[in-house]
């Protein structure tokens, strides 16, 4: 693989365009040597991507990967990005020198639509042949020289994810623009053509070039309003009715025209180019999903895999998390043990050692996590993941491909928020923005595992499955159901509108590469590790400041001058004691002390900075336990006034209750008031987000709280 | 100059450090927020962006002030 090449203008721009889970994003990597995120399901990628690669020539080449797109019908925020990129409309990125069109050799009939309006815009372009090993698997097999002659354009086979075809691609791309440009394969009818004519006319004056206008024209004919770069078109609506008018005197349906054309060209195309061997009547995807996409069985089957995963985060995570807080422990003696007594010290060893490495030890959890996320991606179970929760997201009111960006969510809101961008509609995208940060995102896993490691016991319940797990379980169900709950208030109220069918694609299942599984969570526990040593290590810097200055003045003699008195009495005396006293009135309520509510109060900027603000916190009020786990300082903590345990099992469920709800990070209020249009809307909008979720979280947690104490949980 | 002077000094500088990178994240937040949508919300500190190229760190530094580049899911 040759090497990304320096920074520079690129002699020649490749964009890479295709249908929704064709590969591209995997061919973009091979091209580029780049890790995009690629998955086994469609709408991965919702915005324009850019890379790069030495060509054989010894070119610059520009690569830009565009989202996943059935046509160029612009339905929603992503399939536009593609649309304006190809008719050079797009903001900052000029015209592709070539397009590379990813074709799924199983599915060509379907590709070729998006294939055939691409090729008419009378840019150079090259079809990338993707998949033939599972085309041949399945018994279709494509002739490619045959393709070539049909389409007038090169077309490559390949098999991107094991990179074959990759440098033939390379090197045609490479001499691609000096070829004659491809036109239009078919012939419209004629009361069609002439009824077109004055719409291309009206095109080419506002700057289109012939082809693209002519594709245009055609296109146009099914779309009710016009999409973004065409408002500067004068005329162009009036051309269209009277287009639309002639045609339908002339007995044809301008709706369907386009379908119709172009799907009668492709027909005889894969007549003349796919043979297909007689295939079992059911294929082993087709077996597997009998069983769980199953109306009864699915659900459990999906219930079960979840319940795994969180199990196997507390399981398989223990001796590696035990290992950790060891070396963070030692890490932090030795420290103590070089420096003499001091602020430094202090700060290296209360601050930034006991912040940070209480973040650092769910490293183990975090690749578990992702792991399994990958891997289940990867093998396609997503898709039918979405397609079992479409009958209830329609029952909620949302679209069913709100899905697959309330699944992102589960890593990280911001990206979920972001794939919003797949659906079309406006307000069943907002809708889902809405509820979003809902799903329990990787930032809050450190605060269900410290709190549930701390005071949940491992009661083995069935099946091997425990109550750690099944408490993990029940709090990502919590987010998720409440979601959808939220959602169905929103589409009832604010953003009322009709319910629309999904169709979805189902991948056929793949075993995942170990090699792209590897790199997937390489760069998830990378990001974590980088976070906890960016973020959550100047935040523990702050915060070790706050509770260290300003300084109480010393006591002489008896028990007030012991090491721990004195030290809980400079956080009491601290600028985040004083803090934590002046808010702890509003978290009284919820059964929470001064510490807990400053640790909420600084999270606000991050989730897991609830934890290193608790590891800070500990490190500088708790001298004699220095080197214990937080979770052991956790349990036996105490209220000076009353002496009893501040943290019960109630008031860590009440913790977590609130951590599901609470909207506690700044990139996802920042991506909402973006995604929601910017300005008093988007703002207006991360409001609404930010305010209801912090009602339902305290609203909740104080409940949870209230019915513990009814019900004799408070002891 | 003693011992523990030198020490809270130190501590001291590292706080306002800390305290600068904080401001920083939070007004390129707050700007990425302003920002049309074909920005990169990622560039903001959520810590979900996909990783950069391996051989090109130029322009992907590049790509993260500008805001231009590198999210998809």
């Amino acid at each position: 693989m040759p090497p990304a090449a320096a920074p520079g203008a690129a002699a020649l721009r490749v964009a890479i365009l295709g249908n929704p889970n064709t590969g591209k994003s995997t061919l973009f990597n091979a091209l580029t040597g780049m890790r995009q995120k690629v998955g086994n399901f469609a709408g991965v990628t919702v915005e324009r991507v850019e890379g790069y690669y030495r060509g054989p020539d010894g070119r610059r080449v520009a690569v830009l990967d565009l989202p996943g797109s059935y046509s160029l019908s612009a339905g929603s925020p992503d399939e536009e990005i593609a649309l304006e990129v190809l008719l050079g409309r797009g903001r900052d990125v000029p015209l592709p020198d070539v397009v590379v069109i990813v074709v799924d050799a199983l599915h060509l009939e379907r590709n070729l639509y998006l294939t055939s309006q691409v090729i008419e815009l009378g840019l150079p372009v090259v079809v990338a042949l993707n998949q033939v090993d599972a085309a041949e698997a399945a018994g279709v097999r494509v002739d490619a020289v045959e393709l070539i002659h049909e389409l007038g354009v090169p077309v490559i086979p390949m098999v991107a994810t094991r990179g074959e075809g990759v440098d033939h691609l390379r090197r045609v791309c490479a001499t691609a623009a000096s070829l004659p440009r491809p036109e239009r394969k078919f012939a419209l009818p004629d009361a069609a053509a002439s009824a077109l004519a004055p719409v291309e006319a009206c095109l080419r004056e506002g700057g289109f070039a012939a082809g693209a206008a002519a594709m245009e024209a055609l296109r146009l004919l099914s779309v009710s309003v016009p999409e973004a770069h065409l408002r500067g078109v004068t005329g162009l609506q009036e051309a269209l009715a009277a287009a639309r008018e002639r045609l339908a005197r002339a007995g044809i349906a301008a709706g369907s025209l386009e379908a119709e054309v172009r799907y009668a060209w492709i027909s005889g195309v894969v007549a003349r180019t796919v043979t297909r061997a007689d295939r079992p009547a059911r294929t082993l995807s087709d077996r597997i999903d009998g069983v769980v996409l199953h109306r009864v069985v699915g659900p459990f089957i999906f219930l079960a895999v979840m319940a795994l995963v969180f199990q196997s985060i507390f399981t398989w995570a223990e001796p590696l998390q035990n290992g950790i807080e060891a070396g963070i422990a030692s890490l932090g003696e030795a420290m103590g043990g070089l420096l003499p007594a001091g602020d430094f010290r202090s700060l290296l060893v209360d601050g930034v050692i006991a912040g940070v490495g209480s973040v650092l030890v769910f490293l183990p959890q975090i690749v578990i996590l992702f792991t399994f996320i990958q891997f289940l991606e990867d093998t396609g179970y997503m898709a039918r993941a979405a397609f079992l929760m479409d009958r209830l997201m329609r029952r909620v009111g949302l679209h069913g491909k709100s899905f697959i960006p309330m699944l992102s969510g589960y890593a990280c809101a911001v990206p979920g928020i972001m794939a919003t961008r797949t659906i079309g509609n406006p307000k069943d995208r907002l809708a889902t923005m809405m509820v979003v940060p809902l799903m329990s995102c990787s930032a809050r896993l450190p605060v269900y595992t410290l709190l549930i490691g701390a005071f949940v016991p491992s009661v083995a319940l069935v099946g091997g499955f425990g109550l750690q797990g099944a408490t993990m379980l029940a709090m990502y169900l919590l987010g998720t159901v409440s979601a959808l709950a939220v959602a169905a208030v929103f589409k009832r109220t604010l953003l009322r509108g009709p319910v629309r069918p999904m169709i979805l694609e189902l991948p056929p299942y793949r075993w995942p590469s170990a090699r792209t599984l590897a790199i997937s969570v390489a760069q998830r526990a990378l990001l974590f590790v980088r976070r906890a040593g960016t973020v959550i290590l100047a935040l523990s810097i702050v915060l070790w400041a706050l509770a260290t200055y300003p300084k109480a003045p010393e006591t002489q003699g008896g028990a007030e001058s012991s090491p721990a008195v004195q030290q809980e009495r400079q956080l009491e005396h601290s600028a985040l004691g004083r803090v934590g006293h002046a808010i702890e009135p509003a978290v009284r309520p919820l059964g929470y002390d001064w510490k807990i509510g400053v640790s909420i109060a600084a999270s606000f900027a991050a989730r897991e900075v609830f934890v290193s603000t608790m590891g800070t916190i500990y490190g500088v009020g708790n001298a004699d336990q220095e080197s214990a786990a937080l979770r052991e300082k956790l349990r036996t903590e105490r209220d000076a006034r009353t002496g009893r345990l501040v943290y019960t099992p109630l008031v860590a469920v009440g913790l977590m209750v609130f951590y599901v709800y609470a909207l506690m990070c700044m990139s996802t209020v920042a991506v909402t008031v973006r995604e929601a249009g910017g300005g008093r809307v988007g703002w207006g909008w991360a409001g609404v987000q930010f305010a209801y979720m912090l009602a339902l979280a305290y609203g909740a947690a104080w409940l949870v709280y209230r019915v513990g104490l009814l019900l004799g949980f408070g002891g | 100059m003693s011992g523990a002077l030198l020490q809270t000094l130190i501590a001291l500088a590292l706080v306002l450090g800390a305290a600068a990178y904080l401001g920083v994240r939070v007004w390129r937040t707050v700007a990425a927020a302003r920002r049309g949508r074909g920005a990169a919300g990622c560039a903001t500190g959520c810590g979900c962006a996909p990783a950069a190229p391996r051989t090109d760190s130029a322009r992907s530094a590049r790509s993260a002030r500008s805001g231009r580049e590198k999210t998809t899911v």
